[in-house]
C-alpha cells in the first residue's frame, strides 16, 4: 500500500477517492487507528454541517430573489407583455416555416422565453396606468425590439437571414415588406460592424432588425418598424432587463438600438445613428 | 434562465452558512445573482453555471470580508478572532441564543469557512474548489486541515458532547441577534 496522502484522508472523508484508491485506504485506516478517528470525525463533521444547513433548502425562496433571475422589467402592462409574446411567438413560427435549415431549438427557446416573461411580469403584478400614450408605444417599441434581441443575438447559428455581404438585397426585401425604404445606420466608428438582418412581424405589420458585432462579440440590434402616429423625437433612453435600448422616430419608422452596454456609449450611438439615418 | 431559478435553494443554503444569517446570505445571493445576470451573456468557458454563481459569491464575499476588516480597524477594536473572521461583536449577550454548530462557524476566519463549505455542503470536487478560490489544490488541501481541525476544536471548546448531536438541531431555528455585519 502506498502511504496516503493528506489528501486521501480528506478524500476519504468526502467520498472523493477512486474505487481502487479507497480499498488501499480503508486497508491502511484500519491499522492506523489514529488517522481512522481523525477520518471519521471530519466525516460526522461534514454531516453535522449538512444537517444543520439543508433544511434551508426546503425553505420557501423568497420572491425578490425570484423575480432577480427573470430577464424581464416589469414597467409594462400586462396586455402589452402578451401582445408582445404573442407576436414572438407568430414570429418563431413563421421564421421556422421560413428558414430553409430547420431550427428547432429556436422555436422552444422562445416559447420558454416567453413564459418565463409572462410568469414573471405576472408575479409582479406591476402595471402603469398612469403612462401616457406615447409613453406606453416607446415601452412597447422598446420590449418588442428587446425580445427580439434576446432571441436572435444569441443564435449562434443563425443570428441574419441574410447577411451583410448582401446588404442590397438585404435592404431591398425589408423595405419591400416594411413599404417604406428602410436602411441600416453605419456603427463602424464605434466598433460595431453589421452581421446581417431579418425580417420580423410587429404589432403594426412587419419590423426589421439589424444586427451588429463589436468588441468581445457583444451584439447590438437596431429594430425598424413602421409608425406613423409619433412625431419625430428621440433618442429616448430605458432597459429592459440587463438590456439598454435607446429608441427615437421619424415621424415614419421607430426605431430601438438594443444591446448589453451602457447608456452612455447606446446614446452615443443612437444619436449618431438617428443623424444618419435622417439624411438619408 | 429557469436553471437559476432551481439553483436558488442551493445558493441560499450556501449563502445562509456561509455569513452565519439568513438575511445577509440573501443579500449575498441577490448580488451574485445581480452580477451573473447583467453578464449572462458572458459566462466562463467550460465553468457550469453553479461554479460560476459560487465564484461570483467568492469574490462578493471575500470583499466584504475586506471590508469588515477595515471598519473593525478603524473603530480601534481588537480583533479577538483570526484575520477573515466575521466581525468581531460584544460576546456574551448576543451568542447566547446561536446554536454551537452555527456558532463554531462562525469563529472561524471567513476563508477558511467558506472552503469547508464549499467542500462539506457543496460537496465540490478539490480542483473546483481550487478553481473558485484561485488557489493551487495543495493549498486547497492544507487549508482544509487547518479548518476541520480549527472547527474541531471549537465545537470542542463549546463542550458539544458529540459532533452527531449537532444534526438534530435545525438552522431554521431562530438565531439571537446576531446581524453579522450592518
Amino acid at each position: 500500500v502506498i502511504e496516503p496522502t493528506e489528501q486521501d484522508f480528506h478524500a476519504a472523508a468526502d467520498d472523493q477517492l477512486s474505487p481502487a484508491r479507497l480499498v488501499e485506504i480503508q486497508q491502511w485506516l484500519a491499522s492506523h487507528p489514529g488517522d481512522a478517528l481523525r477520518v471519521s470525525a471530519w466525516r460526522s463533521q461534514k454531516e453535522a454541517l449538512r444537517a444543520y444547513f439543508d433544511p434551508v433548502l426546503d425553505d420557501p425562496v423568497p420572491p425578490h430573489l425570484l423575480r432577480a433571475t427573470e430577464v424581464t422589467s416589469t414597467k409594462v402592462p400586462m396586455k402589452q407583455i402578451l401582445a408582445a409574446s404573442a407576436c414572438v411567438l407568430v414570429g418563431g413560427a413563421i421564421g421556422y416555416g421560413v428558414a430553409v435549415a430547420s431550427r428547432p431549438a429556436v422555436t422552444s427557446t422562445i416559447v420558454a422565453a416567453t413564459s418565463t416573461r409572462t410568469a414573471g411580469a405576472a408575479g409582479a403584478g406591476v402595471s402603469a396606468p398612469g403612462a401616457s400614450a406615447r409613453g406606453t408605444i416607446a415601452a412597447s417599441l422598446a420590449r418588442q425590439a428587446a425580445i427580439a434581441h434576446e432571441l436572435y443575438s444569441q443564435d449562434v447559428r443563425h443570428p441574419v437571414e441574410i447577411s451583410a455581404s448582401d446588404s442590397s438585397l438585404l435592404l431591398q426585401w425589408l423595405s419591400d415588406r416594411l413599404g417604406q425604404r428602410v436602411v441600416f445606420a453605419q456603427l463602424g466608428a464605434f466598433g460595431y460592424n453589421l452581421l446581417g438582418g431579418r425580417l420580423l412581424p410587429g404589432s403594426d405589420g412587419a419590423a426589421a432588425q439589424f444586427m451588429y458585432q463589436g468588441p468581445n462579440g457583444i451584439r447590438l440590434t437596431l429594430y425598424v418598424r413602421n409608425d406613423s402616429a409619433t412625431p419625430a423625437s428621440g433618442p429616448g433612453y430605458t432597459t429592459e432587463g440587463s438590456l439598454g435600448v435607446a429608441y427615437w422616430n421619424n415621424g415614419a419608422l421607430a426605431y430601438a438600438l438594443t444591446g448589453p452596454v451602457l447608456r452612455e456609449p447606446l446614446m452615443a450611438m443612437a444619436v449618431s445613428a438617428q443623424a444618419e439615418l435622417a439624411g438619408k | 434562465m429557469n436553471s437559476l431559478a432551481e439553483l436558488l435553494p442551493r445558493l441560499r443554503r450556501f449563502a445562509r452558512a456561509l455569513t452565519c444569517e439568513a438575511a445577509a446570505g440573501d443579500k449575498l445571493v441577490e448580488n451574485a445573482i445581480g452580477h451573473v445576470m447583467s453578464r449572462r451573456n458572458r459566462q466562463p468557458e467550460g465553468v457550469s453555471l453553479d461554479n460560476w454563481l459560487l465564484s461570483v459569491m467568492h469574490k462578493l464575499f471575500i470583499g466584504r470580508l475586506g471590508r469588515e476588516r477595515r471598519r473593525t480597524l478603524r473603530r480601534k477594536k481588537k480583533p479577538e478572532t483570526q484575520p477573515g473572521a466575521a466581525p468581531v461583536r460584544d460576546t456574551e449577550g448576543d451568542m447566547l441564543g446561536m446554536r454551537d454548530l452555527d456558532l463554531a462557524l462562525f469563529r472561524l476566519p471567513g476563508d477558511l469557512r467558506e472552503l469547508l463549505l464549499l467542500v462539506t455542503i457543496e460537496e465540490l470536487s478539490y480542483e473546483d474548489t481550487a478553481k473558485i478560490l484561485g488557489m493551487p489544490t495543495d493549498a486547497v488541501i492544507a487549508n482544509l486541515s487547518r479548518a476541520r481541525e480549527r472547527l474541531r476544536i471549537l465545537l470542542d471548546e463549546d463542550n458539544q458532547p458529540a459532533p452527531g448531536t449537532v444534526a438534530a438541531l435545525s438552522a431554521r431555528a431562530p438565531l439571537a441577534a446576531l446581524a453579522v455585519g450592518k
